[in-house]
């Protein structure tokens, strides 16, 4: 196969970040391990404070990881020059900020929003098609500070998706928006996905995990499950053999207690007292 | 251990060749109309409000600031050049004055003086030459005794003939000029009296040789033409000093030929015709004089040009001329003193130019990092859409273009209006307005790439910004500037600056030292207002006071820059004002020394103010025994009016070393009075040493020897003993003082004795005795009359009918070059001090809205936790005011640093005594005291303006 098809567009290795504080270092990632393939719409949930911002942050080259690898279609990000990373930015990835007008130039109107973002990465642009498509061909003369927040953020993911970037990174952009805007929002970046872009949301949005490919959960900087759609769940194991259960699971296991049977290509849990399956038997 | 995930697209979707491809160096495809950032940021730059403005203000000090020095420059050279023109004695010789004197004997004739005329015609800046001739038959003639006369009938005078184009142009003319006739000749008054002749009236004029010939030729009188005080000088007519001019170069009388000759002048065609007739010859001169209201630039090229001419007619003297041709002009002298004048002004105000545009541009780079940290989020957003740092630069440029062009030319325009008000005097012309334009848009230019490397590079950092949590080593710079400083400093202390001008990292000096009193000031802050934070307090409510102290305890960002900036723009003031007062008590320190009193009258000997002098007693004749050594009976001092005495003078030889010394014969009482003792400490002493002296006042002081004050001689202690001499009188001296200087102190060692002991020793000869006869007797003494005025001393040379041999006065050194530049230079400098403790106080109001905004929530809360929002402004103002307290504070630490080492950046003649002295008035303390009072109100305004009283005011974060 392709290398394109076989590899992922970005792969993060063990990320690690820290950030300082008063009392010292404190980790907002734990060593994360993640890939984003082309062409998915990825959401990343979990409480504030878990990680999701810097994960994105780190996943949209705006900051740099203090341990772990992450690569771009296999390369490492680490060994680009700056000129390099600048290029991949401008050229392959989008963002939209949780703030509208945080990504949105001040003095730019809504057209020249795209028409700039269309020049940097080179490629030509109907502005009235892109605005059309979230609704702001009207406000295409307005500057952002005219724009309600509802209008910068369909500005701010129309222009994300100028090209389209091979990466386009959102962090909770539907977090100040109405039903509606939402709605047109999360439409607008699932046509994004559609079109071949790796397409990577943190949310609290239950829309947005709605409309995910799959779904990454971070708790305390440590990615704790991952979904894919309505299949199955996959549990993040720590350091010292931990596994955080899904709220479902726990309820079978009221006591708190299980019994772990440890077969060849897999484990089982089950509660104390249930009958064993025939083999190895230990206590956790 | 981490869990590894895949995300795999659950679609089962194959993934998709990206639409952009995957190199990263895809190449770009500009739009059709070129990038929209780019095309806005122009307007952008001046569409931001009041930041806009503060950006226009930022960059209009920086222009006022580059354009202001060759304004200054210029108006400083006019203002001594026309000084040195107004300067230059009526009686001045045409090579000390503004003129041109052009003498080429190329020919007898005149009309071959066309070429000479046409060589001045060509200098630009000279006025209409004249062509004027005058008789040197006399000179030529000597061996002849060749002499020339006019007679009317019996009567007869000796005169010489005199040519000018119009005559009665040049002169006072008499009313009885005869109208019409224009081939006549016009005569003095004295000598028309003593022919008895009037205009119209025939006259003869003749040569005779010594062997009889006599060659005759009439005329006719034009008129009369008034003299000069001298009785034969025509006089000048008013405003214009031709004749004067030319005292030196008049034909003298030739029977008395230390007066000038009486002058028959007549047109040069009747003139010559004269001449011709009697065997006369003329000597053919062009006269010009430069422009009035030239510049020094231009007086320059004329003295240029007229240098250019002088070489060419001495290279291109003939052989065998009688008369050399001769160039005399002080043109050039006049330049080259107002030169002089003007660089010692400069020189004055380097240091605070350097510090203006140094300043200025930190002012920018300060609202360039304030403007960028406001505009974070756009700076992210350009960054992280992978906009090219080249681009963030060149768009930051770009924005403030128009500022930068439009604060250049108020910059430049404010520059001239500072120049004219608080500049010299002289006048500024294109010629350094144009070049101050220039400097003012340069200025700006280089102020926008400034901008744009500053955004470029913070763009930079940020495009691969470091892990957040890697612990990065912080620039040290504190420890840079501090070690900038102290190395400028000591270099500027280790130099040897003997007649050089100032090194530019000397010229930084004042400013690093500030700015480094000020970071450093700042660095300690937190820590004292934390000591006094944790003293036991009582039980009540936290005070306004107590808030202050916390935020000053806390390290806030920026805080040591901005504090930094008010310590220099305060300390430049201080420096300005403390160095204008010190230059002109130096000044008058000096020119008391120098003078040693307002009017220093030099006479031939004291027994002229006497009403009843006593006479020297007669020499022993041959064989008779010799005089009695002891004092003459009678001899006295003669009675002087209040704040007048009289100094002797007496040059002395050190009979040990043989080192020649002035001694100063005074009368302590009425000395202390008459004298000039200027302002300074050195002075004072000297005052005291007199009044020691005083003590010693009296013929029956012990015989140890004369009691005196030994004034700048090394190795001299008090109670030594100095055998002098001068001629035939020999005395021992006992030093009762020493001092460095003394009035009328010249550098070279003196020493100061009381009259009352010094006189009986000269014994016969006393020099306040009248002498019988012209022969010399006893020692040389030069005696001086000292008084506290001008009219002082003449009313006493007046009582006594005495004319005095020369008047210095103490005004006449006031003039001198290096303090005139020095008083130039003063307002100037308290102009720029000005414009820097108008930039500290900006500085601290931007610092001020700062911590305001920043601290809106926190101040709410603190309002409605039961604080108090007046509590709360109050506490703002305890905090401003603090901040500039401690500036200023640090402001005077930095000048007490900077006292001794003043004297080499402000002192422009370090040789002179006495020191150069820096020290801190009471009236710039005060001065600069209300600058950082009106730094702490405006701050203190600019907080209570921006400290929201609103929840919603208060968690903008648009400020």
């Amino acid at each position: 196969m392709p290398d394109h098809v076989t590899q992922p567009l970005l792969a993060g290795t063990e990320l690690l970040q820290l950030y300082p504080t008063p009392t010292g270092p404190t980790q907002a990632l734990r060593g994360v391990d993640v890939q984003i393939r082309t062409g998915t719409l990825t959401a990343i949930t979990g409480p504030s404070g878990s990680g999701k911002s810097t994960l994105l942050a780190i996943l949209a080259l705006r900051e740099r990881p203090a341990g772990g690898t992450l690569r771009h279609r296999g390369s490492p990000v680490a060994a680009l020059s700056r000129r390099q990373v600048q290029r991949l930015r401008r050229h392959h990835i989008g963002y939209i900020a949780q703030r509208p007008a945080h990504g949105l130039f001040p003095q730019l109107s809504a057209r020249r929003q795209i028409e700039q973002t269309a020049w940097l990465r080179g490629v030509p642009v109907d502005p009235v098609a892109v605005l059309a498509d979230v609704g702001l061909v009207e406000r295409a003369d307005a500057l952002p500070a005219a724009l309600s927040g509802g209008e910068q953020q369909r500005l701010a993911v129309a222009a994300a998706c100028v090209g389209p970037p091979d990466l386009v990174i959102a962090d909770e952009p539907t977090a100040e928006l109405d039903d509606t805007t939402a709605d047109l929002v999360l439409a607008r970046l699932r046509r994004c996905a559609e079109q071949g872009v790796a397409v990577v949301l943190a949310t609290h949005d239950a829309r947005a995990v709605a409309v995910a490919d799959a779904v990454l959960h971070l708790r305390h900087g440590v990615l704790s499950a991952e979904q894919h759609g309505a299949a199955g769940r996959t549990a993040a194991i720590d350091g010292f053999g931990r596994v955080q259960l899904p709220e479902p699971a726990l309820a079978l296991f009221p006591d708190g207690r299980a019994l772990v049977e440890v077969h060849a290509d897999h484990v089982r849990l089950v509660p104390p007292d249930r009958p064993t399956a025939p083999g190895r038997t230990a206590d956790e | 251990m981490a869990h590894r995930l895949d995300g795999t697209a659950a679609h089962g979707a194959p993934p998709p060749t990206s639409p952009a491809g995957s190199n990263p160096s895809r190449p770009r495809r500009a739009g059709p109309r070129g990038a929209p950032l780019p095309r806005s940021a122009a307007w952008w730059g001046i569409r931001q409000g009041p930041w806009s403005l503060l950006v226009l203000l930022v960059f209009t000090v920086l222009a006022t600031a580059s354009a202001a020095p060759p304004m200054f420059a210029e108006a400083s050279e006019n203002a001594a050049f026309e000084g040195a023109r107004a300067a230059v004695p009526a009686g001045a010789r045409q090579s000390d004055a503004d003129v041109v004197r052009l003498t080429a004997s190329a020919s007898p004739s005149s009309a071959d003086q066309q070429a000479v005329l046409d060589e001045i015609r060509a200098i630009t800046g000279l006025s209409a030459p004249t062509l004027n001739g005058k008789s040197v038959g006399v000179e030529l003639g000597r061996s002849t005794r060749w002499e020339s006369f006019l007679a009317h009938g019996t009567l007869s005078e000796r005169a010489r003939l005199f040519a000018l184009p119009d005559p009665a142009e040049h002169l006072v003319t008499t009313a009885e000029a005869a109208a019409g006739r224009s081939d006549g000749v016009w005569l003095p008054v004295p000598l028309a009296r003593e022919l008895g002749v009037e205009a119209g009236d025939p006259v003869t004029f003749s040569a005779r040789r010594r062997d009889g010939d006599e060659r005759r030729v009439d005329t006719t009188v034009a008129g009369t033409y008034r003299v000069a005080e001298d009785g034969r000088r025509p006089l000048d007519p008013p405003g214009r000093r031709d004749w004067s001019l030319r005292r030196g170069e008049l034909p003298l009388d030739s029977a008395l030929e230390t007066l000038p000759a009486y002058l028959v002048i007549g047109d040069v065609a009747t003139t010559e015709a004269l001449a011709d007739e009697v065997g006369d010859q003329m000597l053919w001169s062009v006269d010009a004089a430069l422009a009035p209201g030239l510049t020094l630039a231009q007086a320059r090229q004329v003295a240029d040009q007229v240098d250019l001419l002088r070489k060419r007619y001495v290279q291109g003297r003939a052989e065998g001329e009688v008369l050399a041709r001769r160039v005399a002009s002080g043109i050039g002298d006049l330049t080259e003193q107002a030169g002089a004048v003007a660089d010692g002004a400069r020189q004055r105000t380097l240091p605070l130019e350097w510090a203006a545009v140094l300043v200025a541009l930190t002012a920018l780079l300060a609202v360039v990092a304030a403007a960028l940290r406001r505009r974070d989020v756009e700076v992210r957003h350009a960054v992280g859409t992978g906009t090219p740092t080249v681009l963030v630069a060149l768009l930051w440029s770009l924005e403030h273009l128009l500022p930068a062009a439009l604060g250049g030319v108020l910059g430049w325009l404010c520059a001239w209006a500072v120049v004219g008000q608080a500049g010299p005097t002289g006048t500024v012309t294109a010629l350094s307005v144009v070049p101050g334009l220039l400097l003012a848009m340069a200025s700006s230019a280089v102020g926008v790439v400034l901008v744009g490397a500053f955004a470029g590079g913070v763009a930079a950092r940020r495009v691969r910004p470091a892990a957040p949590g890697t612990s990065r080593r912080p620039v040290p710079w504190l420890v840079l500037l501090v070690a900038a400083a102290v190395t400028a400093t000591a270099g500027l202390a280790a130099a040897d600056h003997s007649g050089d001008d100032a090194r530019s990292t000397d010229l930084l000096v004042p400013l690093l030292v500030f700015v480094a009193a000020g970071a450093l000031g700042m660095r300690a802050l937190p820590w004292l207002a934390r000591a006094r934070w944790r003293r036991p307090s009582h039980a009540s409510r936290p005070d306004a006071r107590w808030l202050a102290r916390r935020r000053l305890a806390a390290a806030v960002p920026g805080r040591a820059p901005v504090a930094a900036a008010v310590t220099a723009g305060l300390g430049m003031m201080l420096f300005a004002l403390s160095g204008v007062a010190a230059t002109r008590a130096t000044i008058e320190d000096r020119v008391a020394v120098r003078s040693g009193a307002e009017t220093v009258a030099a006479i031939e000997a004291a027994w002229q103010l006497d009403d009843d002098p006593v006479l020297a007693p007669p020499r022993p004749k041959a064989g008779e025994p010799p005089q009695p050594d002891g004092p003459v009976s009678g001899v006295r001092t003669p009675p002087l009016p209040a704040r007048t005495t009289l100094v002797w003078r007496i040059d002395v030889t050190n009979a040990a070393t043989f080192g020649t010394h002035q001694l100063l014969i005074v009368d302590p009482a009425t000395l202390v009075d008459a004298a000039a003792w200027g302002h300074g400490p050195e002075l004072a002493q000297a005052r005291r040493a007199l009044s020691r002296l005083a003590d010693h006042d009296t013929p029956d002081d012990p015989i140890l020897g004369l009691p005196a004050i030994a004034v700048g001689v090394d190795g001299i202690e008090v109670d030594d003993i100095v055998q002098v001499e001068g001629g035939p009188w020999r005395e021992r001296l006992r030093v009762v003082d020493t001092v460095d200087v003394f009035p009328r102190y010249a550098g070279e060692p003196m020493y100061v004795v009381p009259a009352g002991p010094a006189f009986p020793t000269f014994g016969p000869g006393d020099p306040r005795l009248k002498p019988r006869d012209n022969l010399a007797t006893g020692v040389f003494a030069r005696t001086e009359l000292w008084g506290t005025s001008d009219g002082a001393v003449d009313a006493v040379l007046t009582a006594h009918g005495v004319r005095p041999r020369q008047l210095d006065t103490a005004e006449q050194l006031r003039r001198r070059d290096i303090f005139v530049a020095a008083q130039q230079a003063g307002g100037y400098q308290v102009a720029v001090a000005s414009y820097l403790a108008l930039l500290a106080v900006l500085a601290l109001c931007v610092h001020a809205q700062r911590r305001a905004a920043a601290d809106r929530p926190s101040d709410l809360m603190l309002a409605r936790l039961g604080f108090g929002r007046s509590r709360v402004l109050l506490s703002r103002a305890v905090e401003q005011a603090t901040l500039a307290a401690l500036a200023l504070l640090c402001a005077v630490l930095g000048l007490l640093l900077l006292t001794p080492l003043a004297g080499r950046l402000l002192d422009v003649a370090p040789d002179e005594a006495p020191a150069f002295r820096l020290v801190v008035t009471p009236a710039a303390l005060g001065v600069t005291t209300l600058a950082a009072l009106l730094a702490a109100a405006a701050a203190t305004a600019v907080s209570v303006q921006r400290s929201g009283r609103g929840e919603e005011e208060a968690y903008r974060t648009d400020a």
